[in-house]
């Protein structure tokens, strides 16, 4: 029943529609990645390397053996 | 006017999932190491119902998929997001929810898998209680992530936390749909799509089990843990966003690649070539963005295990993206397909990127996790080199052995015959490669032992006290107030003029800036690129009719062949073989005509398969007598010399049960295979009449008496009426393939 109803409202043209939306949010993405302002870019580039900013003294753990930091503590 | 806040990030929870890592990790290693044996030694399936190659394989899998890399990717989701968004996670109690329910999952995921309880989905196997089990700790896992965004106290998501999203959602929505089934009874279920659909919905699941499972959330840890262990920003964030979105956008279009010239409608296997192709550049653009962030940092790759493997887990990264739109072009699959190449493929993805970025992972975090320092790195570079060793010797022996293969079963001589007819010496030809493989694979697990030790150590040389430090942060400013600030103060609130104001300070900070900032939007786009690929590529197989077309000639099978048919799927039988001939003439000259996309309409779940370890088995229905059959399930050795099959001995004697068969073909009507009233009524009847002529005729061949209440009988039964419909056509002038519109 669904079957019959779906197969004959037309839906073939979809698959176009679909490769649009696909299309023009692609460029849409890339166009408002690539002129984004540097500083942003570069501050948020660095959150992961900021995370122990503003922790207690003893930090986040103790560093590792690969550690830059152990070279300076 | 900042309000500072205090809080404490959960480790504990991080430390329960990397020790599940590593327990899960070695059980799911030694069923691959085991398997492999199994391949190249047949003694070791030890004629014993749950360790047999069709049982194992399936704990293999989804050990390392689901139990190994699904507990990596929560720890390291967990340790990375709590400390991108400065915030604890969400609630404990999801959290210890989220992790003893994921164990109780893979411990019943093995005691039913090796019991012969399965969907025989590959990668889905599980049967229904355990997937809504699944679904139901998924859900958990994702609100407790984003119940910690909620609460973040860094206003942007990294990039790291958007792959994170959209793996989330998206195994989410897979999940779901691929489990779609009726169920029989608490451990027997069938799926609702059959043939075609079935078969598309599974590789629709399938590759983008691989793309969610195993890319995009390893993508999200190397964006975190690549750039904590470098100590440097990654090389280009720009990048980061641009793969990201198209990762999302194209990798959900590509399944139908594992498809190509099976019964599948030609547009689709062309529209997921085209898009494999397509992948070619975000994979790449990952991986050179994963490799150039360790530039200025070379010096140290020779010294630092984690950034070496690191390295070489990216590096892998790149070859297996490579390798994998080559596979998906059609002229390459038509070689590749149902050989070791694509075996060979996967585990380069998963042994160099999921299992190396995993290890890099865990020898960064468990020195800070349990506040000590790595018990020995010379164990640790020792494992990196073993490690290494035991992939580039798996690839070769695999490539070895798919190619080999792959090109003696379309090989012709001068006069036109099969130059290996007898599918048998190309099996024996690459057993010497199962045996390379098994050591390359036994290699890299000794590798891992190694590891087990190194953190054994390590963890026990932990301080008694593991408690989390306080950290303190900026509170996050309700966003509302953020934009507020750029209203210039003559405008009144809650007018207009004011919410425009607001609209436009929110657009001068950049459009995907408004987008971080509002992850409920952030993730209903995500989904929405998901979703259109999906739906294109699925619903038209679905609702068009006129893409499979029926054959008048196919009918459901009987009830004991329906039997028979569930012990093939328990025996994991689908594991090595295929019933899917495709349409080459060195394949219709060694199994006969074709297969048509019609004679897979009633079955739930599909049975084409994905490796001919054994010949295929679409047309086997009347190629040999009962009794070969017998012989070959009690020992394949005695009718096929150098056989590597297990023998299945116990068919012969453990009893028949019919008392569901009538239930069976009853939820069969449910699913739409066309089963009349009297067809149910007499179900037990019938079955036991054909039971009955089938085992008198293994009697008159000279067989063993009384196999007619024997599970065996019902196997027999099966494995005869495949591929035989298409033959007994109604009307012998018409045409065999009568295609209805």
């Amino acid at each position: 029943m669904l079957r019959d109803v779906i197969s004959s409202s037309g839906l073939a043209g979809y698959a176009e529609v679909g490769l649009l939306i696909f299309f023009f949010v692609f460029v849409g993405v890339a166009f408002f990645a690539l002129r984004k302002p540097k500083e942003e870019i570069d501050a948020i580039a660095r959150l992961p390397l900021d995370d122990d900013a503003g922790s207690s003294p003893i930090g986040n753990g103790t560093p590792g053996l690969d550690d830059p930091r152990r070279s300076n503590t | 006017m900042e309000r500072t806040e205090t809080f404490r990030y959960d480790d504990a929870i991080v430390r329960k999932f990397v020790l599940a890592t590593i327990i899960w990790g070695l059980v799911g290693m030694l069923a691959g190491v085991w398997i492999a044996l199994e391949m190249a030694f047949w003694q070791a399936n030890f004629a014993v119902p749950y360790l047999t190659f069709g049982r194992i394989r399936p704990i293999h899998t989804n050990g390392v998929i689901f139990a190994f890399v699904g507990n990596a990717i929560f720890a390291g989701v967990y340790y990375s997001t709590q400390r991108l968004l400065k915030t604890r996670l969400f609630n404990d109690v999801l959290s210890a929810i989220h992790f003893w329910g994921w164990q109780l999952i893979i411990v019943a995921a093995a005691v039913t898998l090796s019991l012969g309880i399965t969907q025989g989905k590959e990668y889905a196997e599980l049967e229904w209680p355990i997937d809504i089990a699944i679904a139901v700790v998924w859900v958990i896992f994702a609100v407790n992530f984003f119940g910690t965004l909620y609460r973040r106290r860094e206003r942007h998501m990294y990039v790291a936390i958007w792959f994170y999203m959209a793996s989330i959602l998206t195994v989410a929505v897979l999940h779901i749909f691929n489990s779609m089934a009726m169920p029989l009874t608490i451990l027997k279920s069938y799926s609702m799509y059959a043939g075609v659909q079935d078969a598309l919905m599974q590789w629709w699941y399938g590759h983008n089990a691989v793309a969610f499972f195993l890319t995009t959330p390893y993508l999200g840890l190397m964006y975190y843990f690549l750039v904590k262990a470098v100590n440097r920003p990654v090389f280009s964030y720009k990048l980061s966003i641009l793969h990201f979105w198209s990762i999302v956008f194209i990798y959900i279009w590509a399944g139908p690649h594992h498809l190509h010239y099976t019964a599948l409608p030609g547009w689709a296997s062309t529209l997921g070539m085209v898009f494999s192709l397509m992948l070619w550049a975000p994979s790449w653009g990952g991986m050179i963005n994963g490799l150039l962030t360790l530039r200025g940092a070379w010096q140290r790759l020779r010294e630092d295990p984690v950034l070496k493997f690191f390295a070489v887990g990216v590096t892998f990264y790149g070859m297996a993206t490579f390798e994998g739109p080559l596979l998906s072009i059609k002229g390459v699959n038509a070689l590749s397909h149902y050989t070791d190449w694509t075996i060979g493929h996967v585990h380069g993805g998963t042994l160099g990127w999921n299992g190396f970025m995993t290890f890099g992972m865990l020898y960064w975090l468990v020195p800070r996790l349990w506040k000590t320092e790595l018990f020995s790195k010379k164990l640790a570079n020792a494992h990196f080199w073993i490690g290494s060793l035991g992939i580039v010797g798996y690839m070769i022996a695999l490539w070895t052995a798919g190619i080999t293969q792959g090109l003696m079963w379309r090989a012709f001589d001068v006069s036109g015959r099969l130059t290996y007819p007898d599918f048998i010496e190309t099996v024996v030809k690459i057993v010497p490669m199962y045996w390379m493989r098994f050591g390359s694979g036994a290699l890299y697990l000794g590798g891992f032992l190694i590891m087990i030790y190194n953190m054994v150590r390590t963890i026990a040389s932990a301080p008694k006290n593991l408690d989390e430090p306080e950290q303190s942060a900026a509170a996050l400013r309700p966003w509302s107030e953020e934009l507020a600030d750029g209203v210039p103060a003559n405008v009144a609130p809650q007018t207009y003029d004011h919410l425009l104001h607001r609209v436009s300070t929110a657009f001068k900070q950049g459009w995907h800036s408004v987008l971080e900032a509002m992850p409920a939007t952030f993730a209903v786009l995500s989904v929405l690129a998901i979703a259109v690929g999906s739906l294109v590529e699925i619903i038209p197989t679905m609702l068009v009719r006129s893409n499979i077309p029926t054959l008048a000639s196919v009918r459901p099978l009987s009830g004991l062949e329906l039997e028979g048919r569930d012990i093939y799927i328990a025996e994991g039988c689908y594991t090595c073989h295929s019933q899917m001939i495709r349409p080459f003439r060195a394949e219709t000259e060694r199994y006969g005509e074709y297969s048509k996309p019609g004679e897979s309409v009633f079955d739930h779940p599909f049975q084409w398969g994905s490796r001919r370890i054994g010949p295929d088995l679409a047309r086997v229905g009347g190629k040999y007598p009962h009794l070969w059959h017998v012989r070959h399930m009690e020992d394949p050795r005695a009718t096929t010399p150098g056989s590597i099959m297990p023998p299945y001995q116990w068919l012969l004697s453990n009893p028949l049960d019919l008392s569901k068969t009538a239930a069976k073909l009853e939820l069969m009507v449910t699913l739409g295979v066309p089963y009349s009233a009297v067809d149910i009524a007499n179900a037990r009847q019938d079955a036991e009449k054909q039971a009955a002529i089938i085992s008198a005729d293994i009697e008159k061949q000279g067989g063993p008496k009384g196999l007619g209440d024997k599970k065996l009988i019902s196997l027999v039964a099966y494995l005869q009426r495949l591929g035989i419909d298409i033959k007994t056509p109604a009307n012998p002038g018409a045409p065999l393939v009568a295609e209805s519109k």
